[in-house]
């Protein structure tokens, strides 16, 4: 089961996500929480000691590769599987949870 | 931030695909991560509403482009809730739009507290109201 949250800026998803990745870990013993928020700040709610926040791994960007499909489209997909990507770029934290964070948005007007 | 669009998207698919597993995931706030269909392999979509418009604004747009990619469990999570009115706010708005409530989570001091110290509320406040109706969520889905 995968659970994704949504919501506006400021709305306390972080907060939530984070509080239920544990609570999730907790039940089922390992869990993947995964940051997709252009500033990442999952880590922290998920309760990562605080020396691993500046050092944690962000997932490089050629883990993806695009294919031509008919008529001309192309389609981005996954290069590797993805309990590989998990095992390779997680961060372990507490309670079983396996912290995936996917970017950074390192300097203004990048990407 | 196409790739990383992407890369949520992709990797849910995958999850989803190969080996069932267990997994949350913080979306970017606001609209163009579902726009672009990033939560699309999504078994549950949380939908985190605050008690103002401009919120339940964001919310009610979600929601819409959720049912477009067809996410088949939808609910709302009510939070940062300081009164009746409040919560009275946000159950007018799920009844409106035919959202179900999933977790209604006060703005209590331990979330305040741990945001202080930059901690997580599990650690700092674990029988905090908010820990607590979170909690509470989690065994529900």
């Amino acid at each position: 089961m995968n659970i994704a949250i949504a919501g506006k800026g400021g709305s306390g998803k972080t907060t939530i996500a984070g509080i239920l990745a544990r609570s999730l870990g907790r039940k089922y013993g390992r869990i993947i929480a995964i940051d997709g928020d252009s500033n990442p700040n999952l880590a922290l709610t998920l309760g990562l000691p605080r020396a691993e926040l500046t050092r944690l791994q962000t997932l490089p960007r050629d883990v993806l590769e695009q294919t031509p499909e008919e008529g001309g489209k192309t389609r981005v997909r996954l290069k590797v599987p993805a309990g590989e990507v998990i095992e390779r770029f997680g961060t372990a934290g507490p309670d079983g949870v396996k912290l995936l964070v996917l970017g950074r948005v390192e300097h203004a007007g990048a990407g | 931030m196409w790739r990383a669009h992407a890369t949520v998207r992709e990797l849910l698919g995958a999850l989803v695909g190969e080996n069932r597993e267990l997994a949350v995931v913080d979306l970017e706030a606001g609209l163009e991560n579902l726009s672009r269909g990033t939560p699309r392999h999504a078994d549950v979509l949380l939908i985190v509403l605050e008690p103002y418009f401009k919120s339940l604004e964001t919310g009610r747009r979600i929601l819409e482009l959720a049912r477009e990619l067809g996410i088949q469990r939808i609910y709302g999570v009510a939070n940062k809730i300081r009164s009746q009115e409040d919560e009275a706010a946000i159950r007018d708005f799920a009844r409106s739009h035919q959202v179900e409530l999933s977790a209604t989570v006060l703005d209590d001091e331990g979330i305040l507290s741990a945001d202080r110290q930059g901690r997580s509320p599990v650690d700092v406040a674990p029988d905090s109201p908010a820990v607590r109706a979170v909690h509470d969520l989690a065994q529900s889905l």
